[in-house]
């Protein structure tokens, strides 16, 4: 997974859990606190029910009570009843006018006869149906009753004694339903959670893009990193990183310049090293091969001139032999040189490629006739194909001879005797592409999928194929060579094979081009 | 009469190796260690053709053929440079600074023959016209 998804998931949990923490915390509270405030309203009321029936009882004033009993139970909806008794359970004032003057015979009574301060008591009660006794006139609630339309219900009941003087004198008492009471919180709940999830959602959201942020800032540098190694790894060592930040990513950045720098230095080195050690090696083989000639030239007009005696001559013979090996061998070594020097003038991009407008067939066919014989001494048949009126290609002769030495020479190496190598050029098959087309087969060993992407870097060989090679096994500089060879003419070149039935070599080249455009052309290559 | 080749090399093998093979070929051979040295020659000597190499010490092929070619006397003098192989902008950065022709090494002998006689005959035409 993504650095940066890590991190957003990462951090949106935390925020998650933190804020359904925060949210739980503060609903509690909120619900303590409205639990608190309820029944301390309640008490409030029937400390209020108990000061207005005293003022009531010293006054003598029964409608004031009534009065007053009737707009409590208006103002406060959860109320179920409320009363005054005298100290022997007589109702003076009730709710329900239908109990006045009748005795107490409630659940809590006698514990509110007996208190001597605020009381809360919890009960259940028959009474009737709040709604129905509100509604229906005082006649017909008797009715109601008498039909049983009560119901028991749970009741918080709070007595308040009233003393006049130092007596006792009466009882205020309300009675709550414990439904209601729960409706109303439940309600208020409700209407707060509604409030906490808005927020906690807004906060989770918020929370959320600030980590993805967050994440991404953290991550982006990384990401940078990550692509400026894998591109400094392709050998690129000129790419470079630009993290402005002060912290441990920007000297990482920092670090990481340098590290391509001092690559890039020693690539540098390596690259003057190998060139000044093959110009080093050149001088003196050419000398020995020049010797060679020389000597091989002199052997050749000896022998011609037939002036030697039978003994002389066959001593000549063998020296001719001796020198033939010679020269084979420094051909062979500056042939090596050269591809060396090829592939640091590769990398230092001053190869020089030169293309103008050639006759293809004569360059394949040239390179054939170089190969018959040596094809032919390895028991390998060698042929080639060019497609009826080819047109002519945009190239470098010389520099296309050698790709196709390469290719050619690489597929003698890999093939067994009694293989076949096929060379074919042909339009590309994509139209208008204006590409020509040219495939080198061979029915050799094949290469491993997993090593035909490498098959073209330098010194780059399958392994227990060159064990396979006698004699010359080559050095895999080939391939690479003609690789940056084809690409200098905006061509490209692939490899299709398989394991033990052989591997064809494409490339294309581009068709020549109209006069005017070949100035322009050549000035980019040369 | 024959005709007088300067052959300029700092390597002594290939002094001798261009000894061996224009010597019995008729030809009088001269020959120079280095740059300084060639120029010094060419007025005791009067070669009527120079073999130059172009990497010497102190002073270069390039530098010799340039110096001979403002010498009024030796305006026409025949320079054939030695190269090394497959670099293709000393051959001709070695063209422009004035010379007839060049050869690579590793040379063969018989190419070599042939391109000293050749720019020999072409200087001689070029005398008489």
């Amino acid at each position: 997974m993504k650095l940066r998804n890590q991190f957003t998931i990462f951090s949106a949990l935390l925020v998650l859990l933190s804020v359904v923490g925060v949210t739980s915390f503060l609903y509690y509270t909120e619900k303590k606190v409205l639990l608190k405030e309820m029944e301390l309203k309640e008490m409030a009321t029937v400390e209020q029910l108990a000061q207005i029936g005293r003022e009531a009882l010293i006054a003598k004033d029964d409608l004031l009570l009534l009065n007053y009993v009737n707009l409590i139970k208006k103002t406060t909806p959860a109320v179920v009843y409320a009363f005054i008794e005298n100290t022997t359970g007589k109702i003076l004032a009730h709710t329900d006018p239908m109990r006045i003057d009748e005795k107490d015979v409630s659940a809590g009574a006698p514990a509110a006869l007996k208190t001597e301060n605020i009381l809360k008591q919890n009960f259940f009660e028959k009474i009737i149906d709040a709604e129905k006794s509100q509604s229906a006139t005082p006649g017909s609630a008797g009715t109601d009753e008498d039909n049983g339309v009560a119901a028991r219900i749970e009741i918080l009941d709070f007595s308040k004694p009233i003393y006049l003087g130092k007596n006792k004198a009466a009882v205020a008492r309300v009675g709550f339903s414990k439904e209601e009471l729960r409706k109303i919180v439940t309600d208020s709940l409700s209407k707060t959670r509604t409030r906490i999830y808005g927020i906690g959602v807004i906060n989770m959201l918020i929370g959320c893009v600030v980590a993805f942020l967050l994440a991404a800032a953290i991550s982006r540098p990384i990401k940078i990193l990550s692509d400026g190694a894998a591109e400094i790894g392709k050998g690129n060592f000129e790419h470079e990183l630009h993290i402005n930040r002060k912290d441990e990513l920007g000297q990482l950045s920092t670090t990481f310049n340098d590290m391509a720098h001092k690559l890039k230095e020693l690539d540098e080195m390596k690259r003057d090293f190998v060139s000044s050690v093959t110009h080093e090696l050149r001088s003196p083989l050419a000398a020995i091969d020049s010797y060679t000639n020389m000597m091989m030239k002199q052997l050749e007009s000896q022998i011609g001139k037939g002036r030697n005696k039978n003994q002389q001559l066959e001593r000549d013979k063998t020296w001719e032999d001796n020198f033939a090996r010679i020269k084979k061998n420094t051909v062979r070594l500056s042939k090596f040189i050269d591809d060396l020097l090829d592939v640091s003038k590769i990398e230092s991009g001053k190869l020089d490629v030169c293309p103008e407008n050639i006759e293809y067939e004569p360059v394949i066919s040239d390179m054939v006739e170089l190969f018959t014989p040596k094809a032919a001494e390895m028991g390998i048949d060698l042929s080639f194909e060019i497609e009826k009126d080819l047109p002519f290609v945009f190239g470098d002769a010389n520099r296309l001879k050698q790709v196709i030495t390469n290719l050619v020479g690489n597929a003698l190496k890999f093939t067994p005797e009694g293989g076949k190598i096929k060379i074919k050029a042909y339009m590309e098959k994509a139209n208008g592409s204006g590409m020509v087309e040219t495939a080198v087969a061979d029915t050799g060993f094949g290469i491993p999928e997993d090593k035909v992407e490498k098959i073209f870097s330098k010194f780059e060989q399958v392994k227990e194929h060159r064990d396979k090679v006698k004699g010359q096994k080559g050095t895999g500089l080939g391939l690479a060579i003609a690789k940056a060879i084809v690409e200098m003419h905006s061509g490209k070149i692939w490899i299709k094979s398989k394991v033990n039935e052989g591997t064809t070599f494409h490339f294309t080249i581009p068709v020549a081009m109209k006069k005017e455009d070949e100035n322009g052309g050549k000035n980019i290559a040369c | 009469m024959a005709e007088k080749i300067l052959l300029v090399d700092d390597e002594d093998d290939y002094l001798n190796l261009l000894r061996l093979i224009l010597t019995p070929e008729g030809f009088e051979v001269e020959t120079a260690c280095d740059g300084e040295d060639a120029l010094r020659k060419l007025d005791e000597f009067k070669p009527d053709l120079m073999i130059l190499d172009v990497n010497m010490p102190k002073l270069d092929g390039h530098g010799v053929c340039k110096k001979v070619r403002e010498n009024a006397q030796f305006k026409q003098l025949p320079i054939i440079m030695l190269t090394v192989r497959s670099n293709e902008e000393e051959e001709v950065r070695g063209l422009d600074n004035g010379c007839d022709d060049y050869v690579t090494k590793p040379f063969e002998p018989t190419t070599l023959v042939t391109r000293v006689r050749t720019v020999l005959r072409r200087a001689k035409k070029k005398l008489k016209v």
